[in-house]
């Protein structure tokens, strides 16, 4: 089914969080949508799915923002929920080179099956925990740009960057739905434009990138 | 989650008002991150309404969490997706929509479902999204002021259910574009209504509605005949997830990392999930399942619901429900959708999607064993399902050279006696029992351990001791689908109808958890299995077969005599537990005598076989079986010819290989028919007769022998076979009056009818009930080789049949000239034959 299917002017965007278990994910999303933050998660929430209606400059935007399972015996359906997706967020913690590295693999995955049609971002997390950092920053954004990826540092705890990752992950997708909008409706357009995009990641391959959200 | 109302807030009349003459408002709403609430599309029907006083209630300034003013200084209150005014009035908040401006200012509207604070009377006040099939009638009816939309979509329907009689056969894609197709038709009829038009074009979301109304009341209309479409086309997918999910069953919550917290939510899901079958609409069961979803929210445990933790909900649900069509329910809701029920609902599919996927990747099986093999060694019984023969062998033998020691009387408890009986406990013997009734040679076939099992068989453990629930080892190997361990049980004389506590056969068991391997062996093993005993449900395993899908066993069950029409508890037949095509039709056409009672069938023959036994025994026909358990192994003798399965053959008619090459040995040739040949044969292959070994000429309640059989399905080794036993050749079945070469020239068996002719005493030219020849036959079916031989061995072409016309005339009203050809000269050579008799 068409997530971007354009009726009424609206715009549908299904975004995935895909990452380790314990990464913050989760709280990510909630910080965004409701704005809170539980350190124990003392409520029960349900986190798995949520929904944020946007209009940015008069151009309406449905996120769908998906959880995905995380843990290792899940990985397999994978596919089944990034499926369809216009973007996804790549969450590592900063403290933790593992979900980095676990990032990368993420990344090849995606573009594999996906295409470069897919908005990507690699958001570290938990950045109020400076001190124990394990993954350097320069590594990170060398890493994004090589992929063709945004990086964020985020902090869902104390509410740093996390809007602001939302925010340009969906003006990229809306400039990439432009496009494409105007592909379709330009005689010239090609019909199999989706075949032609989907391309291997190796970590050799450097699509440009466009800016980095942090500056 | 919110609801899947949506409008454009740019559009809407209050923002409007808002916006274009309180821009003041929505700056401070930037700055201080007040909330501007706005009455959804149609409240006001014109900004004339819209007083400065009603904006200002409309404005919520946050003070504590969940609290707020508005700018009129008015109290209210937000729980649960709701405004709360006074702690009565509730206004239901439909979605939250967050409005960027440059230089990242945001401020956040919310869109309610009516006015607050206005004594609000909206002239028509209809739910503004639906829900479930009632939402939509509702919708239809109440839109259009008359029925005559539903009923156009009534007729419709009922006119496509009449229209295409086999829809259910028909691959996924042709039944897409006929529902499609059907959808339009639909959609049509509604837009007659100008009323209906009229409004479409101007709301979005009313068309939206409309569109997913007349398809949901469409799919109602349809009803069962879509869904067993869909059920047919997935049969073999969902009887292999039957297979796992029911192999799974005793899986706990723990198993899949589940915490006993979710206990609660776990069962309310559950009671939810479980309606999915009685919804018949897309509608209806995406809302079930997002009902379940919403049992998932609505827990008061104390932890965050990760996608991780729905899926094994969903997981562990799906294996303990009895529902037994999931993947057919996924592709009904996936690919029959034409209208978009609201996208929302996507991520509630998509996890059930791979929920049925995990399954399906059966990784949980892994959780399964690892369960079932924790490594502690305390006792015996953990030898046994070890596996480890030696030492189990080892802790019997203790227990054998400890001398029996008397107790001075049997209530004694004196030091001594004590003792005596302490070690007793604890002593080891071939029956002791665990904690759950379960004797050792039970406990060595549940865990699948043949070794130790043939072991237990040859000590004195007894093969049909029962558990607490009255369950043998034939049970649980029958259920956990060990066909090594079931048939060595068998074969050391097993009760093969043994009945647990709910009345369960093994049978029953091999059927419910889809062991085909198992029910072959129950069956084929033994004549005495009982194929109507019905369980404490009422349900034969016929019934059980039938309703998780599993195909093969239930055409097995039918070909082998299972009853297709008792009923079960809940008074239905195995037909009416069928939820597809495939196994209905199965059932439908099980062959005449399976769908009476065989009982009667026998005790009727018995009565005629009283009656005129001379009658019966003379030479056209085959031999009646005395006794029931003959009828029996008359029917599994023919079965056996049909695979064939000569060693069974064999078996069944009662001679081995060394007997059969004594007879043909002292015959002159093979197919000698001396005098001297034919009484030999007549007495030798059976004379080592016992009573219970069929004669060669036995024939089933329709008088097909076994030689017909062998005619029929082109067995050349077992025609051999028994026309070397001196089968008689000629014999009529009851009521068609085929002989073997009717059989062999309808079903062109070309070498069968070769054999057959090459016994001098074959009749070629016996008429069946039409008054047919194997001729006619051979003609009518262009086989030209059968024809030849035929002619060549005197076969008349100009017999007459029942309707008068020649062989010769038939075959030239088929215009079958290569045969009419062999006719003719065949007649030209009997022509020239005669003159030269005549010189």
């Amino acid at each position: 089914m068409a997530m971007t299917g354009n009726n009424s002017g609206v715009r549908n965007f299904k975004i995935v969080l895909l990452g380790e278990g314990c990464v913050g994910k989760t709280s990510l999303v909630l910080r965004y949508v409701d704005d809170k933050f539980n350190n124990n998660h003392i409520s029960t929430v349900q986190a798995a799915f949520l929904n944020k209606k946007l209009n940015i400059d008069g151009k309406r935007v449905n996120l769908a923002i998906w959880d995905t399972a995380g843990q290792e015996q899940f990985h397999a359906l994978g596919p089944i929920y990034y499926r369809s997706s216009n973007g996804a967020i790549l969450v590592y913690d900063i403290t933790d080179q593992d979900s980095f590295q676990k990032v990368k693999s993420w990344v090849k995955e995606l573009r594999k099956m996906l295409g470069a049609d897919i908005c990507l971002i690699i958001a570290g997390n938990k950045i109020d925990l400076e001190k124990d950092r394990n993954v350097t920053l320069e590594d990170a954004e060398e890493y994004a740009c090589k992929v063709g990826a945004i990086h964020c540092q985020t902090s869902a705890k104390q509410n740093i960057g996390v809007e602001d990752m939302f925010m340009s992950l969906t003006t990229k997708m809306l400039d990439i739905s432009d496009e494409k909008e105007n592909q379709k409706s330009s005689p010239l357009s090609r019909q199999n434009s989706q075949r032609r995009n989907v391309i291997v990641v190796d970590d050799e391959i450097t699509p440009p990138s466009k800016s980095c959200c942090g500056s | 989650m919110w609801s899947q109302y949506d409008e454009n807030i740019e559009e809407n009349v209050f923002f409007k008002e808002v916006s274009a003459n309180h821009g003041d408002i929505i700056e401070k709403s930037c700055e201080e991150n007040w909330i501007i609430t706005v009455p959804r599309e149609g409240c006001f029907e014109s900004n004339e309404n819209i007083s400065f006083e009603v904006i200002l209630d409309h404005i919520l300034i946050p003070t504590e969490e969940n609290e707020y003013t508005t700018l009129s200084k008015k109290n209210v209150s937000v729980e649960n997706k709701k405004i709360i005014i006074e702690n009565c009035h509730s206004f239901d908040i439909l979605f939250e929509e967050t409005f960027y401006q440059q230089e990242s200012l945001k401020y956040v509207v919310w869109c309610i479902d009516r006015p607050l604070f206005v004594e609000y009377t909206c002239k028509v006040y209809q739910k503004v999204y639906l829900e479930n099939i009632h939402d939509c009638i509702d919708f239809l009816w109440v839109e259009s002021l008359s029925h005559l939309i539903l009923d156009q979509i009534r007729k419709l329907s009922v006119d496509f259910t009449n229209q295409y009689k086999d829809f259910e056969v028909e691959d996924l894609q042709t039944q897409k574009d006929l529902i499609g197709r059907l959808y339009s038709q639909c959609l049509q009829a509604a837009f007659k209504n100008t009323h209906l038009k009229e409004k479409s074009s101007k709301s979005d979301q009313f068309f939206e509605n409309l569109k997913i109304s007349v398809e949901t009341y469409m799919h109602y209309c349809l009803g069962s005949k879509l869904v067993s479409a869909v059920n047919t086309f997935m049969c073999t997918h969902d009887g292999w997830f039957n297979h796992i999910t029911r192999n799974a069953k005793f899986l706990l919550a723990k198993d899949l990392g589940i915490s006993d917290d979710f206990d609660d939510i776990l069962t309310l899901a559950k009671c939810e999930l479980n309606k999915i079958n009685s919804y018949l609409s897309i509608l209806d069961k995406i809302n079930c399942l997002q009902r379940t979803f919403k049992c998932f929210e609505d827990g008061k445990s104390k932890t965050c619901i990760t996608s991780d933790e729905i899926l094994k909900f969903l997981v562990f649900i799906m294996l303990k429900l009895n529902v037994n069509n999931w993947n057919s329910n996924l592709v009904f809701i996936k690919e029959y959708r034409f209208s978009s029920i609201s996208y929302n609902n996507d991520f509630v599919i998509t996890s059930f999607e791979a929920a049925v996927e995990f399954i399906k990747s059966n990784n949980f099986l892994d959780i399964k064993n690892n369960a079932l093999m924790n490594d502690s060694k305390n006792d015996i019984f953990d030898y046994v399902r070890l596996g480890m023969l030696r030492e189990v062998k080892e802790l019997l033998k203790q227990e054998k050279t400890l001398p029996e020691q008397k107790l001075c009387h049997p209530l004694c408890s004196c030091n001594n006696c004590k003792d005596i009986t302490n070690t007793k406990k604890t002593n080891i013997d071939v029956h002791m029992v665990n904690e759950k009734g379960q004797n050792l040679l039970t406990y060595a076939a549940i865990y699948n351990q043949c070794e130790l099992l043939e072991y237990f068989l040859h000590t004195k453990c007894n093969v049909n001791s029962t558990d607490y629930l009255n369950r043998t080892a034939l049970h649980y190997a029958a259920s956990y689908g060990y066909q090594d361990i079931l048939l060595l049980l068998i074969n050391f004389g097993a009760d093969i109808n043994a009945l647990d506590c709910d009345k369960n056969t093994p049978l029953h068991l091999a059927c419910d958890f889809g062991h085909e391997t198992c029910v072959k062996a129950l069956v084929y093993s033994s004549i005495n299995v009982k194929y109507d005993l019905a369980n404490f449900f009422g349900d034969t395993p016929l019934h059980l077969a039938t309703k998780w899908s599993y195909i093969d066993i239930v055409r097995f069950l039918v070909e082998n005599g299972g009853y297709t029409n008792v009923k079960n508890r809940r008074n239905k037949t195995p037909v009416e537990v069928s939820s597809n095509y495939c196994t209905r039709m199965l059932l439908e056409n099980a062959p005449e005598i399976l769908c009476n009672n065989n009982y009667e069938i026998w005790e009727n023959l018995e009565i005629m076989e009283n009656n005129d036994v001379a009658n019966i025994d003379s030479l056209d026909f085959g031999v009646k079986p005395r006794t029931i358990e003959n009828f029996k192994k008359i029917d599994l003798l023919l079965k056996a010819i049909e695979n064939n399965d000569s060693p069974l053959t064999r078996f069944y008619l009662g001679f081995n290989n060394d007997t059969i090459q004594e007879t043909t040995k002292k015959q002159c040739h093979p197919l000698c028919a001396c005098a001297v040949c034919i009484t030999d044969s007549t007495t030798n292959p059976t004379s080592p007769k016992t009573p219970n070994i069929l004669s060669v000429n036995t024939c089933n309640p329709f008088g097909y022998t076994p030689l017909h059989f062998a005619a029929k399905y082109g067995r050349l080794e077992i025609v051999r076979l028994l026309l070397d036993s001196s089968a008689s050749i000629n014999v009529k079945t009851y009521s068609t009056l085929y002989t073997p070469l009717h059989l062999a020239c309808l079903n062109k068996r070309t070498s069968v009818v070769k054999e057959l002719l090459q016994c001098g005493n074959c009749k070629v030219d016996e008429k069946d009930s039409k008054g047919n020849t194997p001729l006619f036959y051979a003609s009518t079916n262009c086989c030209n080789k059968i024809v030849e031989m035929l002619l060549s061995n005197g076969a008349d072409c100009n017999k007459k049949n029942n309707g008068g016309k020649t062989i010769v005339q038939d075959c030239e009203e088929r215009m079958l000239y290569g045969i009419l050809n062999m006719f003719h000269e065949n007649l030209k050579e009997a022509d020239e034959k005669s003159t030269w008799d005549i010189f």
